[in-house]
């Protein structure tokens, strides 16, 4: 038989080896030493320790108080189902949690950077097939801006970037 | 709960009741926090009774809720767990009796850091260990391999051995 581990020497102490390796494990110890020489360490720690763990025991133990029923009050609540509903904790799976924090901060996600694309002053500078225009973006809508004060098929946004008097584009 | 459920739960209550104050204490070192802790652990075990849980083992139950209340007293408690589980001094006194307990006091603080200091399984094993829980107990009472609890136990006893022989030196 090899040398018993740790757990092995602390199952033989405690009698948990089944009866064919509880003797194996003894008649190891009367042939091996240093086995001998654990087992008594190991020993001295279990009746050292468990002493000390001994002394935390309090030295007078109270009678137990009657048993009051503390929930009864809960228990009862659940007969009456209006109260059950608005009473009774519900218990969500954490996993259904987080499920719902990552779609809402999808959605969160997306209705930004819908906005964002669309931002309320966005100027952007367009071309139709007839001639340039000027659309300005707002949160209610885009709309398109022709200019007043320069020929309109001579209007180019790239050139003359500042427009004084629009109307809007029929 | 139906009145012979109560009845079952009540007698339960008592038979243990000592038990899981004896646990609570030894990792609170107070009677008074013990023995509210372990009055909240069975109305925690009542209240899930009374929701129509399925519980195999009570008793195991009853030893895991205890330990989750207590970590939580104590996490809620971190300003009073430094002030109270600091170990205390002793003073120099001529008296013999007095200066006896107080360094058992002492020794005893000092184990319950060493203790606290443990991971959480560790402790929730070492201290169903000490109740004399066998080993397929522990397993389920902390949901953990049987096969492991040699090499857990093993682990937590060395390792507290060790805490408590640097907390004696400093």
């Amino acid at each position: 038989m090899s040398h018993p581990k740790k757990s092995a020497l602390q199952a033989f102490l405690d009698y948990e080896l089944s009866p064919r390796r509880q003797k194996q494990t003894e008649d190891h110890f009367a042939a091996c030493a240093s086995c001998r020489e654990k087992l008594k360490n190991a020993k001295a720690v279990l009746e050292s320790v468990g002493l000390d763990l001994k002394n935390l025991n309090p030295k007078r133990v109270p009678s137990p108080a009657p048993f009051v029923e503390p929930s009864r009050e809960r228990v009862s609540r659940k007969k009456h189902p209006i109260g059950s509903l608005i009473f009774t904790p519900v218990r969500v799976p954490s996993g259904l949690l987080v499920f719902m924090g990552l779609m809402i901060l999808i959605f969160a996600g997306l209705f930004y950077s819908e906005r964002h694309q669309k931002g309320a002053g966005d100027v952007l500078l367009g071309k139709s097939e007839k001639s340039n225009f000027l659309t300005i973006t707002s949160s209610e809508g885009t709309t398109e801006f022709m200019p007043l004060n320069i020929p309109w098929d001579r209007f180019t946004p790239a050139k003359d970037p500042i427009i004084l008097v629009m109307k809007e584009r029929p | 709960m139906t009145g012979n459920r109560i009845e079952a739960f009540d007698s339960f209550y008592k038979d243990l009741f000592a038990k899981i104050y004896q646990y609570a204490f030894r990792l609170v070192g107070n009677s008074q926090d013990a023995e509210q802790l372990a009055q909240e652990s069975f109305t925690r075990l009542y209240d899930f009774l009374a929701n129509g849980s399925d519980v195999r083992n009570p008793k195991l139950l009853i030893y895991r809720i205890a330990h989750n209340v207590c970590l939580n007293f104590l996490k809620r408690q971190k300003t009073f767990d430094k002030l109270i589980g600091r170990p205390i001094a002793v003073p120099p006194s001529s008296n013999t009796n007095e200066k006896e307990s107080f360094q058992k006091e002492y020794r005893a603080t000092l184990v319950r850091q060493a203790l606290r200091a443990l991971p959480q399984r560790d402790q929730r094993c070492l201290l169903l260990y000490q109740d004399g829980f066998s080993y397929a107990e522990i397993a389920e009472a902390a949901g953990i391999k049987k096969t492991s609890i040699g090499k857990i136990l093993a682990r937590a006893l060395e390792r507290l051995s060790r805490e408590i022989r640097q907390g004696e030196k400093t």
